[in-house]
């Protein structure tokens, strides 16, 4: 498949939207707002119609709206609201509504070519695209990376952040920009139905097999790209749209971490407990039979023997 | 009550924070209306009063959290709009976990409260590190530093959250009921490792219903009720069973009011037995 000029292009645009999706994934994941990708998404097919539509590059206008609707989201929800989340609503509504009409009035706009906005081709990237989405990675993670303790501060903990005057607004509107130029890196190969997928699952499986933030967001990179290049050189093979097949390895590789990892917590959990269901810190007051055992003390407690191990008790 | 014109006895007389007819509130609601509240310079004082009196949101109002709707908020002499450190205010808000839906190490939530003290693009300093790694020692979690904040207990996730504020070194320290829900022996530890902190010159703000665990350390008593400051007093004063304050403190008492008696017998009281508790054994920092 490497000797096609479009397969090389597909596989490199792969490789950009599996380093930087999971990369700005990892804060929106972190601030709860997994969804808002899905929002830019729509918006970003209003763009990419109207590029469609006057024969310009659809890549550019669609980053154009998407930034647009970024910083409008982040500017309604800074108000605070209670109307926010239904305005924001409708905002995506309008995205997606406009994008299909605007679609079916330009003369390009068959069904087939809707269907690769929505869900990804592989055989759709231009070089002309490929230059853009380099730039913009680029950008991308030398941001996200870069700055990534602030970004991590405000995602946390937006109150505390403000409260030791951090500038949260500038730092979600940051953060809402480059979700917007990774939705347009993205939606050549996995589409924009399905973009937020790729910065929201790889980060899913981070989740539930890191202990760090530092080592979720190397999870997820790693999950990104092997996903999002494995699938589109399995779309290739399987005739299948690229977002879909990328998509669904992703979960799947989240179904066999979670299972793994819920395996793993059930055969510790018989000599573990963790310090949330256990929170009585045991010391020589607490009434519970205490044995030296080697360099630590065991505590006698419902016929087990536990030992202080960081942040929890084993049973000895 | 303590005026603003009138600066306790026992402080050096440099005003930290000051509330001058202060109204704070949302949109037209003013939930503290025209208080006055000077802290000074070393002070440790408790903010005591029911739930809903308003204490919290006078700490979220000078803490730039909530809207001042009226008069004056000074911090360090200077009004609050134009005050641009800070960090000099560490706060460690009222909650019982540490949020995010992403693991996170100690280390890595500590150090996050060291930004306010950085440069944006500039890689922390020595500096930087060794002052994250101090905070992580004082509250006694060296041992944990590199677990993932959601193993701990609710106890060392307050710990957490403290050495967070901490890590810019305030001077001043401003927490929303650090003993709400902590079992006694962790609000005695928590006590002090506070001590330490006001050893090390450092102002204390504490919202609390609960003045017991926090007595040998406190200062200065101010109670809130309907928005306003109904009493303030020096706290040997205040929680000696005798004071007018303390009917209107255990008037209105926490969930605990056996808790709310400081001379109750079954209550901790500084000495050899109240530092033998062994919530924070096996911290070194806390020894």
């Amino acid at each position: 498949m490497l000797q096609y000029a479009f397969m090389q292009r597909a596989l490199l645009a792969a490789l950009l939207v599996g380093l930087t999706a999971p990369v700005v994934g990892v804060y929106l994941v972190q601030r709860r707002l997994a969804l808002i990708g899905d929002g830019l998404g729509h918006v970003a097919l209003t763009g990419v119609a109207l590029g469609v539509l006057t024969g310009g590059a659809p890549v550019l206008v669609a980053l154009a709206c998407s930034i647009a609707g970024a910083v409008a989201i982040e500017v309604i929800r800074a108000r605070g609201k209670a109307s926010a989340d239904v305005a924001l609503a409708v905002m995506f509504y309008g995205g997606i509504a406009g994008g299909v009409v605007l679609i079916g009035l330009s003369p390009q706009g068959t069904p087939a070519n809707l269907s690769a906005y929505l869900f990804g081709a592989i055989t759709t990237t231009t070089s002309g695209d490929l230059v853009i989405f380099g730039l913009l990675s680029g950008v991308v993670l030398a941001v996200a990376v870069g700055l990534a303790p602030r970004l991590f501060a405000v995602s946390n903990d937006e109150e505390f952040a403000r409260a030791s005057g951090m500038n949260v607004l500038g730092l979600n509107v940051l953060l809402a920009v480059l979700t917007a130029a990774t939705v347009v890196i993205s939606m050549r190969i996995v589409g924009l139905l399905l973009i937020s997928a790729l910065m929201i699952v790889p980060n899913a499986v981070a989740q539930v097999t890191a202990t760090s933030f530092r080592s979720s967001m190397a999870v997820a990179v790693a999950v990104g790209v092997t996903a999002s290049v494995a699938g589109t050189g399995l779309s290739y093979y399987a005739d299948t749209p690229s977002g879909g097949t990328i998509v669904l390895l992703a979960i799947a590789v989240f179904l066999v971490a979670s299972v793994a990892s819920w395996l793993r917590s059930r055969w510790h959990g018989r000599r573990h407990h963790d310090m949330r269901e256990h929170p009585h810190e045991h010391g020589p007051d607490c009434g519970h039979e205490a044995i030296p055992h080697g360099d630590h003390i065991d505590y006698i407690h419902d016929g087990h023997r536990h030992a202080a191990h960081g942040a929890h008790y084993d049973d000895h | 009550m303590t005026s603003v014109d009138q600066p306790p006895a026992f402080s050096d007389g440099a005003a930290v924070i000051e509330l001058l007819n202060t109204s704070i509130g949302y949109g037209a609601r003013a939930v503290v209306d025209d208080v006055s509240l000077r802290i000074d310079r070393g002070e440790v004082v408790a903010l005591v009063g029911p739930n809903g009196s308003g204490k919290t949101t006078i700490v979220r109002g000078l803490l730039g959290l909530a809207p001042v709707v009226g008069g004056e908020v000074r911090l360090f002499g200077v009004p609050a709009g134009r005050f641009h450190e800070r960090w000099r205010i560490g706060y460690v808000p009222q909650r019982h976990t540490v949020v995010g839906a992403v693991p996170s190490t100690v280390q890595e939530v500590v150090a996050s409260g060291r930004l306010a003290r950085r440069r944006w693009w500039k890689p922390p300093t020595a500096a930087d590190r060794a002052v994250v790694s101090r905070a992580i020692d004082v509250v006694g979690l060296v041992d944990q530093s590199r677990a993932s904040v959601s193993t701990l207990s609710g106890g060392q996730q307050r710990r957490v959250l403290i050495a967070r504020a901490l890590a810019a070194d305030p001077e001043v320290l401003v927490m929303d009921e650090p003993t709400a829900g902590v079992d006694v022996a962790s609000a005695e530890a928590l006590t002090r490792t506070l001590a330490r902190l006001v050893e090390d010159g450092r102002t204390l703000l504490i919202v609390t219903h609960d003045v017991a665990p926090l007595a040998p350390i406190l200062t200065r008593v101010v109670a809130v009720a309907g928005g306003s400051v109904v009493g303030d007093e020096p706290a040997r004063i205040a929680l000696s069973p005798a004071s007018a304050l303390a009917g209107g403190i255990y008037a209105h008492p926490g969930h605990d009011p056996h808790h709310l008696a400081p001379d109750d017998p079954a209550g901790p009281a500084p000495g050899p037995g109240w530092l033998g508790d062994p919530g924070l054994r096996g911290a070194p920092a806390a020894s």
